[in-house]
């Protein structure tokens, strides 16, 4: 458990590929030592699963119109 | 729209008619990113009416500041960074002490709150139940809750697919301080889930 605290806080980079290589053999040789780790690495990669997948907010569809006669009044009145 | 050659070019295209003053250019930058603006701004202040707002200045202060825009990096970038100051400012303004004075670290989970030896593995899988309305709710509040500078990172990395160099761009700052305001961010969702998966086994 001693070396969890600092794996903990490089867990998103490593799962995001962006860890250098030393640092991801260090991640990897801890994780297969710890099962504490290794769940939190799962659980944290289910949540990055989620918040991408997670349906966006439509926007209203006369927006855009309405955006771009906006736009345009500003322009004529500059 | 992601990161594509197409898509470049479709980025040079809006800002070579912006550029001729030509009226279609701004109608073409709308149809373009009006709606991740849209997403982003309804998903930093959880209000439709100020989202809107959010989107319309966004747009007034690219059609004043164009020419600043000299296309070194994406133009949607470029829009974040203007959307993600446009929300500050409102901010400010509405004076959402609460959420303003939120301190990161006492809001945010560290290594203690995150990772405990008795850490159940979450058994169901979270991505087939994304449509699960309860479970919807339990996000869109978890995502609400953060700060808002990790709410921004997480929004750019984790919804709208911006690479870590990208959000450090659009809202300049390292790309170490967007990996460590992510993962704090992620802890802390894990963390709202927590209940919702480990009481379901």
């Amino acid at each position: 458990m001693s070396d969890c605290k600092e794996h903990f806080e490089k867990l998103s980079a490593y799962l995001d590929g962006e860890l250098q290589d030393e640092d991801a053999a260090e991640i990897i040789k801890h994780l297969e030592e710890c099962d504490c780790c290794k769940t939190c690495l799962e659980t944290l990669q289910k949540s990055r699963e989620l918040l991408t997948r997670m349906p966006a907010p439509e926007m209203p569809e006369d927006m855009k119109s309405r955006l771009k006669d906006c736009i345009r009044r500003e322009k004529s009145r500059s | 729209m992601g990161n594509s050659e197409s898509e470049v070019l479709k980025e040079k295209e809006i800002l070579e008619r912006v550029h001729s003053d030509d009226d279609t250019g701004f109608d073409l930058m709308v149809d373009a990113f009006a709606p991740m603006i849209y997403r982003y701004a309804l998903r930093m202040c959880g209000n439709v009416d100020e989202a809107e707002d959010i989107l319309q200045d966004t747009f007034l202060t690219a059609k004043e500041k164009i020419e600043q825009f000299r296309g070194e990096g994406r133009l949607r970038n470029w829009l974040f960074t203007i959307a993600g100051n446009t929300c500050r400012q409102r901010q400010r303004k509405l004076s959402d002490k609460k959420r303003n004075e939120l301190n990161i670290d006492d809001v945010l989970p560290s290594y203690d709150d995150s990772i405990e030896p008795s850490s159940l593995s979450w058994r169901v899988d979270p991505v087939k139940q994304i449509l699960n309305e309860e479970l919807k709710e339990r996000l869109e509040s978890a995502i609400a809750a953060l700060p808002a500078p990790n709410r921004s990172v997480l929004i750019l990395r984790d919804m709208e697919g911006l690479s870590t160099r990208e959000t450090a761009n659009a809202m300049d700052i390292t790309e170490e301080t967007v990996k460590v305001r992510l993962h704090r961010a992620r802890a802390f969702v894990r963390n709202k889930l927590r209940d919702y998966f480990e009481g379901n086994q």
